[in-house]
């Protein structure tokens, strides 16, 4: 099954969608510059950056990236992004207002980093003759690469936020108290779960192609 | 069968003695503590005594344990939690955060050597260090969402203490910390053991250097 069946956009389609919000991602920092906002003028600014990985990936390292997959992350970025900033003339963002936005951009992000984690470690898997990884240690390595990083993303959001405090300027990421960072890694627990499952089904090509760069053919000696 | 990537359980007499020394004490600790009702402590130390005598038990032979080094870092924080939680530094109050992720960081260590001895997992040094930083970090986050759960369904209060959100944090930063320090304790230990191995198998090369 592929998410192309599922949500009936072809190749093209989906290209025209991820250049789209690239282009509304660079019109957010201009937003942002425009309000003043260093919060919203930095999320949409690394979000438009992160956009140009996977192209990056596929012209310089020969890393194939399929349109669906190149979607999925300026998804996240996207709504990662727009949550930061919401819709003009409106005075509070779908951070604040939506109680369900931080959770999906905590499952999508998680999701990709699962994503990272899964091919990584599959690469290394194929590549290193003294490594070997069952599926079911690699499902289980996946969640704790998630909730990792699900961590490493709140001690940075804390830093950041002692940091604001300590220079008295607005912070750019929120923490918004125990219940939500609890939320938060269990949504990250949960885009790690998805990616855990579907991984074998979406990534292979990712990893084969990186299992290459690593130098040793995925095929025996 | 012997061909793993982590030569880390030994065979000799020395080892092992100062091993099991550690291994009683703990279990003593243990004991301390579940009869002062410090339940989830006394489960912290069992878990590390029932991993570190694995490898004993599934070999029968009480020589096959794990370098004592290892044990004495697992066994730190019952340590520290007697002699240095609660001292003040200045005005900085030690709470030994940091040397309970390095144990967690050791038990993670322990937990790849036994993945690696008897499943079909292999890992070498390089790839163990990996999944030692990132199972402290994850083992903090879990631990922390753990107690969130018991709190709101088992009513534990686990993190009804003042500024329980700050306090939190702090763990997730001791975590990270302790995830980073132990990498590079590893990292020299693995480094040393390899370079002067007394009776170490020979290693097959992965090729990958870090």
């Amino acid at each position: 099954m592929r998410v192309r069946d599922l949500i009936g956009f072809s190749d093209q389609q989906q290209r025209l969608i991820t250049s789209a919000m690239q282009y509304a991602l660079f019109g957010m920092i201009t937003v942002g510059f425009y309000e003043g906002s260093p919060g919203v003028m930095i999320n949409a600014g690394i979000g438009f950056v992160v956009t140009y990985i996977p192209a990056i990936l596929e012209r310089d390292y020969d890393i194939p990236m399929d349109p669906a997959l190149v979607l999925w992350i300026t998804l996240a970025v996207f709504f990662h992004a727009f949550g930061t900033l919401g819709l003009p003339g409106d005075v509070l963002n779908p951070y604040r207002t939506i109680w369900w936005w931080d959770h999906m951009t905590h499952t999508f992000s998680a999701s990709i980093v699962a994503g990272v984690g899964y091919v990584t470690v599959r690469a290394i898997d194929e590549h290193t003759e003294a490594i070997s990884f069952p599926q079911r240690f690699v499902f289980v390595f996946i969640l704790l690469f998630t909730v990792a990083f699900g961590v490493f993303w709140e001690v940075i959001e804390f830093a950041l936020g002692l940091l604001a405090a300590a220079t008295g300027t607005p912070g750019i990421l929120t923490q918004y108290g125990i219940e939500d960072t609890m939320k938060d890694l269990l949504f990250d627990t949960l885009g790690g779960i998805v990616v855990g499952l579907w991984g074998t089904a979406h990534l292979s090509n990712v990893s084969e192609a990186l299992t290459e760069r690593l130098g040793g053919s995925a095929g025996g000696e | 069968m012997s061909s793993s990537g982590l030569g880390l359980v030994e065979g000799e007499r020395g080892n092992a003695l100062i091993a099991w020394a550690i291994l009683l004490f703990l279990l003593g600790t243990a004991g301390v503590e579940l009869l002062t009702g410090d339940v989830v402590w006394a489960g912290f130390v069992l878990a590390v005594v029932v991993l570190a005598a694995l490898p004993a038990a599934m070999h029968r032979d009480r020589l096959a344990m794990l370098p004592w080094e290892l044990l004495a870092l697992a066994a730190l924080p019952v340590a520290t939690r007697v002699f240095v939680a609660g001292q003040t530094i200045g005005e900085l109050t030690l709470t030994g955060r940091v040397t309970t992720y390095l144990a967690v960081a050791a038990v993670a260590l322990v937990v790849a050597v036994l993945l690696d001895r008897f499943t079909p997992v292999r890992m070498n040094d390089a790839f163990a260090v990996v999944f030692v930083v990132i199972t402290t970090t994850a083992a903090a986050g879990i631990w922390a969402v753990a107690q969130w759960l018991s709190d709101i369904y088992l009513g534990t209060g686990f993190l009804d203490r003042p500024h329980a959100e700050e306090a939190l944090m702090w763990d997730f930063v001791a975590a990270t910390l302790a995830g980073v320090l132990s990498a590079v304790l590893f990292t020299y230990y693995f480094r040393r053991r390899n370079g002067s191995g007394p009776k170490g198998t020979p290693r097959v090369e992965g090729g990958e250097g870090a």
